[in-house]
C-alpha cells in the first residue's frame, strides 16, 4: 500500500500491462524519448523497446487510423493524445472504425485512448476541454473517467484488457496534485498488486441526506469542499463520482434521489449538451416521484475556455458556484 | 376594404356577459388572422380572443373592465377580404382548452404598467431557477414527493395544509412531512415565544400595508357583500356521531386507495347524506333558488363543494349528483378540487348549484357559521370529525368520533322548522347510512 499522485498511478498501470502482456503498445507524439506530453511514458523505450513504444508522426487522424488497424490484427494498443482537445482531429476513426466496428464486422477492437483532458490553468481554448459530451451519443463506446489514484491505475488496467475501445479521460489538474492538499476522500491507498476497477460504478464519495450531488473527474473536488462548506450549515450533501461516463451507474444516481429527493450534476464540460442532461432526464423519466425541488445542473459556461485567469475562473464552476447551487436547493 | 366586427364571443353555454380586461393592439395596428387582439375575462373564467381575419385595427369600441353581454362588438378591423358576418358574430376563443380558470395568485396574466422611459439596460442574468411563480406560490407547491409520501400515509390535502413548510415561500418539504408522520400529533406542541416588544422595530419597515384585492377577491367580496346584504340567513347547528361512517372509511380506505388511487374522504358521505335528505319532499325547499319574491324548488342536486386555492377559495359545482353511485361521487369530486386547483376547470363547472357543502372542518373547526352562495337558499358547513366525549344512551359517557354539522338558511324562503328538519335528516343519513350498499 502506499500513496502515490495520479500521475503515477497511469504510468504504474501502463507498466505493469505492458509487462503481462506483450500484444500491447503505446502510440502517441513523444512518448518515446520525450515520455509525453506529461512524461507518464518516461522511460518505457528503453524497456520495452521503439517497436512497442511507438513515436507517431504529426497526425493524429492518421496514427488512430493506424493504432486501429493494429487492434484488428490481435494488439492491444494504447493511444496518446497530448491534449484531449486534439481528438477531435480522429472523430471519424474513433466512432465509426474503432467504436461501429463490432456492429459491422463482429471484431473486438481492444483499443484505449487516453484523453489529458480539462482545464489546467490558463491552457486557453486549444488545451482545456472536456470531451466527453462529443462522444457520449456515440455507441460502441466506453468513456472512463477516474478522479483518484486509486482508481486511475485500477481503470485503466480494466481498459486495457476490455476487448471494446475506450476513451480514458486523464486530468491534467490531478496528475501532479499535492497528494497531502487533496480532500481525504480522493487519497484512497493504491495497492502495489494487480488489480481493476469495474467500469459502470459510481462511488459515494461522501454520504449525506439532504441534496445528491453527481460528479465526475476534476469536479469531485469542487463538490467535496463545497459538501464540506454546506455540512457546517447544516445540510448534509451525498457526493457521487460516478467514475465511468458511459457505461454510467444509473442506480446509483436513482438510489441517491430517492434517498434525498434533492439533485444537484456537476460537470466541468460546458452545461449545454454536457451529459448532466442526459442524467436529469432519467431522473425526471424514472424518479418523478422521488424529487422534492427542480434538478438542478451546473457546469462550465457557453464559451470557448478562457485564456485569462480571472475569466477561466469565470468559466469554470467552482467551489463558490457548486455552493450557491447547493444552498438554493436545500433552501426550496 | 371592406370591414369586420369582432364581438364579445361565448364562453360556456350559460355565460350571458363577459369583462373586457386589456387590449393588446391599438387602433391602427396591422393584424393576421389568429393575432392575440385582447384579453376577456367571464366569471372567473380569463381568455383571449384572436382577430378574425388580417388587417388593419380601425375602432376600439369596448374599453377595459368594461361588462358586456355576448355578441357585444369589441373592436372594428378593415380588412382587405370580406369576411362572412357568421365569422364575424363568432369569434373563437383561442381554443377551448386555453380557458384558465383564475386561481389567482398562481396563474396571473402579467401586467406591466410602462414605466418612466428606461435608458437601455442588459437584460439581468437569469436566475439559476426560473420560478415562473411568486414565493407564496411556489409556498403552496407540492412536489411529486409530498404527494407520493402523503398517498403513501393517506395523508389528505386538507392534513397537508396545516402543517408548517419550511421550504421557499412556506413550502412543505418533504422533511417537513417526514418529521409530521414520525411525530405527528404526539410531538410536544412547537413553544410559542413571547417576545414582550413591537411586532416591527425595523424603521425601514412600513408599519401598515394596503393589499388591494385581486380579481379573484373581488368576486369574493361581491359574492359574500350580496349574500348578506339581501338574504337574511340564520344558521342551526347540530352534533352528528359519525363511529359507524368513521369505522367503515378506516377499514376500507387503503382498498379504496388500491382500487380508485384516490384517497376516500369524509367529502363523499357528507354528500350522499345531505342527498338522502334532499330526497324527502319535505326537505325538498331547502334545494333551489329564490329570486324575486319566489322559491324556486329544484328536484335534483347540483352541489357546490368550497375548496379552498391559494388567495381565496372557489366553488365548483358537481351538476347532476343525486344520479351518481358512490364511486362516481367520491372520484368525481375528487377531481374538481384538484382540478380547481390546478386552473383546470371548464366555466360550466362553476355554475348552477342548488346547494353548497363546505367542508370548514379540514381546517380543525368544529363549528363554523357558513354564508349562504347566492341565489341557493342553504349552505351545509361539515365541521371536524375527531373523537370526543359524548353521553351514551344507556347513561354514562363514551368517546366517539363527533362533528358539529352546521345549515345556513335563508330565512325568507324557510324557517327555522325546516331547516331543523333538513339538518335532523341529514343527521339520520349519516348515522343510520346503509354502509352495505356503498361498493367500490
Amino acid at each position: 500500500m502506499s500513496q502515490i499522485t495520479y500521475r503515477e498511478a497511469i504510468s504504474t498501470a501502463l507498466w505493469e500491462e505492458m509487462e503481462r502482456d506483450e500484444t500491447i503498445l503505446l502510440v502517441g507524439e513523444d512518448i518515446g524519448l520525450g515520455g509525453g506530453a506529461f512524461y507518464i511514458t518516461k522511460g518505457f523505450q528503453e524497456r520495452f523497446g521503439r517497436g512497442r513504444v511507438v513515436d507517431a508522426p504529426l497526425s493524429e487522424a492518421g496514427f488512430t487510423g493506424a493504432a486501429i488497424g493494429a487492434a484488428l490484427n490481435g494488439m492491444r494498443p494504447v493511444v496518446e493524445f497530448q491534449f484531449a482537445d486534439f481528438v477531435t482531429e480522429s472523430y471519424k476513426m474513433i466512432v465509426d472504425f474503432a467504436a461501429g466496428n463490432h456492429y459491422r464486422q463482429m471484431g473486438p477492437v481492444p483499443i484505449v485512448f487516453r484523453l489529458p483532458a480539462a482545464a489546467l490553468t490558463s491552457a486557453g481554448p486549444f488545451h482545456s476541454q472536456n470531451p466527453e459530451p462529443w462522444f457520449f451519443g456515440a455507441p460502441g463506446l466506453k468513456i472512463a473517467a477516474p478522479a483518484t489514484a486509486y482508481d486511475a491505475k485500477g481503470m485503466m488496467k480494466t481498459a486495457i484488457r476490455d476487448n471494446n475501445p475506450v476513451l480514458f479521460l486523464e486530468y491534467k489538474k490531478l496528475y501532479n496534485y499535492p497528494i497531502d492538499d487533496l480532500p481525504e476522500a480522493l487519497r484512497p491507498d493504491v495497492p502495489e498488486r494487480d488489480y481493476t476497477v469495474s467500469f459502470g460504478e459510481a462511488r459515494v464519495l461522501r454520504e449525506g441526506s439532504d441534496i445528491s450531488l453527481i460528479t465526475f473527474g476534476t469536479s469531485v473536488i469542487d463538490a467535496l469542499e463545497a459538501a464540506v462548506i454546506l455540512g457546517a450549515e447544516g445540510v448534509e450533501v451525498e457526493v457521487i463520482d460516478m467514475r465511468t461516463i458511459l457505461p454510467f451507474d444509473k442506480k446509483a444516481i436513482l438510489d441517491s434521489v430517492e434517498k434525498t429527493g434533492k439533485l444537484l450534476i456537476l460537470h466541468e464540460a460546458r452545461l449545454r449538451g454536457g451529459v448532466a442532461g442526459e442524467f436529469a432526464s432519467i431522473v425526471a423519466e424514472e424518479a418523478f416521484e422521488s424529487l422534492d425541488a427542480p434538478i438542478r445542473r451546473l457546469g462550465g459556461l457557453d464559451t470557448p475556455v478562457p485564456m485569462s485567469p480571472p475569466l477561466e475562473k469565470a468559466y469554470l464552476p467552482g467551489t463558490e458556484k457548486v455552493a450557491a447551487a447547493l444552498r438554493e436547493l436545500a433552501a426550496y | 376594404m371592406h370591414q369586420a366586427n369582432v364581438r364579445m364571443p361565448q364562453m360556456g353555454s350559460s355565460v350571458h356577459e363577459s369583462t373586457v380586461v386589456e387590449w393588446k393592439k391599438s387602433v391602427g395596428d396591422r393584424v393576421q388572422k389568429g393575432d392575440p387582439l385582447l384579453s376577456a375575462e367571464s366569471d372567473k373564467v380569463e381568455f383571449e380572443i384572436e382577430s378574425p381575419a388580417n388587417g388593419v385595427v380601425k375602432e376600439i369600441l369596448v374599453v377595459p373592465d368594461t361588462t358586456v353581454p355576448v355578441g357585444e362588438v369589441l373592436a372594428i378591423l378593415e380588412t382587405e377580404e370580406e369576411i362572412s358576418e357568421e365569422a364575424q358574430e363568432a369569434p373563437q376563443p383561442s381554443g377551448p382548452p386555453k380557458a384558465t380558470v383564475w386561481v389567482a395568485p398562481v396563474a396571473p396574466i402579467r401586467r406591466e404598467k410602462p414605466g418612466p422611459a428606461a435608458t437601455a439596460a442588459p437584460p439581468p442574468p437569469s436566475p439559476p431557477f426560473r420560478r415562473t411563480v411568486p414565493d407564496t406560490a411556489v409556498g403552496s407547491l407540492l412536489s411529486p414527493r409530498v404527494q407520493r409520501l402523503a398517498a403513501q400515509h393517506g395523508i389528505d390535502l386538507g392534513v397537508l395544509s396545516r402543517i408548517q413548510g419550511s421550504g421557499a415561500g412556506g413550502r412543505l418539504t418533504a422533511r417537513d412531512l417526514e418529521r409530521f408522520i414520525s411525530e405527528g400529533v404526539e410531538g410536544e406542541p412547537p413553544s410559542v415565544s413571547l417576545l414582550f416588544s413591537p411586532i416591527t422595530q425595523d424603521p425601514e419597515e412600513t408599519l401598515e400595508s394596503r393589499e388591494p384585492f385581486n380579481r379573484l377577491r373581488r368576486r369574493i367580496a361581491e359574492n359574500l357583500t350580496r349574500s348578506v346584504r339581501e338574504i337574511p340567513q340564520v344558521t342551526t347547528f347540530l352534533e352528528i356521531d359519525m363511529s359507524r361512517v368513521a369505522a367503515w372509511r378506516d377499514a376500507n380506505k387503503d382498498e379504496f386507495r388500491k382500487t380508485h388511487e384516490n384517497t376516500l374522504t369524509f367529502t363523499p358521505f357528507f354528500a350522499l347524506a345531505i342527498i338522502a335528505a334532499l330526497r324527502d319532499p319535505e326537505n325538498a325547499r331547502l334545494n333551489g333558488a329564490c329570486e324575486d319574491g319566489t322559491l324556486i324548488i329544484k328536484r335534483y342536486v347540483n352541489l357546490g363543494v368550497a375548496v379552498d386555492i391559494p388567495g381565496g377559495l372557489m366553488v365548483p359545482v358537481l351538476a347532476g349528483a343525486d344520479g351518481l353511485g358512490f364511486v362516481d361521487l367520491a372520484l368525481r369530486l375528487s377531481d374538481l378540487s384538484e382540478r380547481v386547483r390546478s386552473g383546470t376547470l371548464e366555466p360550466d363547472e362553476v355554475r348552477g348549484g342548488t346547494i353548497t357543502l363546505t367542508n370548514f372542518g379540514a381546517s380543525g373547526a368544529i363549528f363554523g357559521n357558513p354564508i349562504i352562495n347566492p341565489p341557493e337558499v342553504a349552505i351545509v358547513g361539515a365541521g371536524a370529525v375527531a373523537p370526543r366525549a359524548v353521553a351514551l344512551p344507556g347513561g354514562g359517557v363514551g368517546v366517539r368520533p363527533t362533528m358539529g354539522l352546521s345549515i345556513t338558511f335563508d330565512h325568507r324562503a324557510n324557517d327555522g322548522m325546516a331547516a331543523g328538519r333538513f339538518a335532523a335528516s341529514i343527521r339520520a343519513a349519516l348515522e343510520g347510512m346503509d354502509l352495505s350498499q356503498l361498493e367500490y
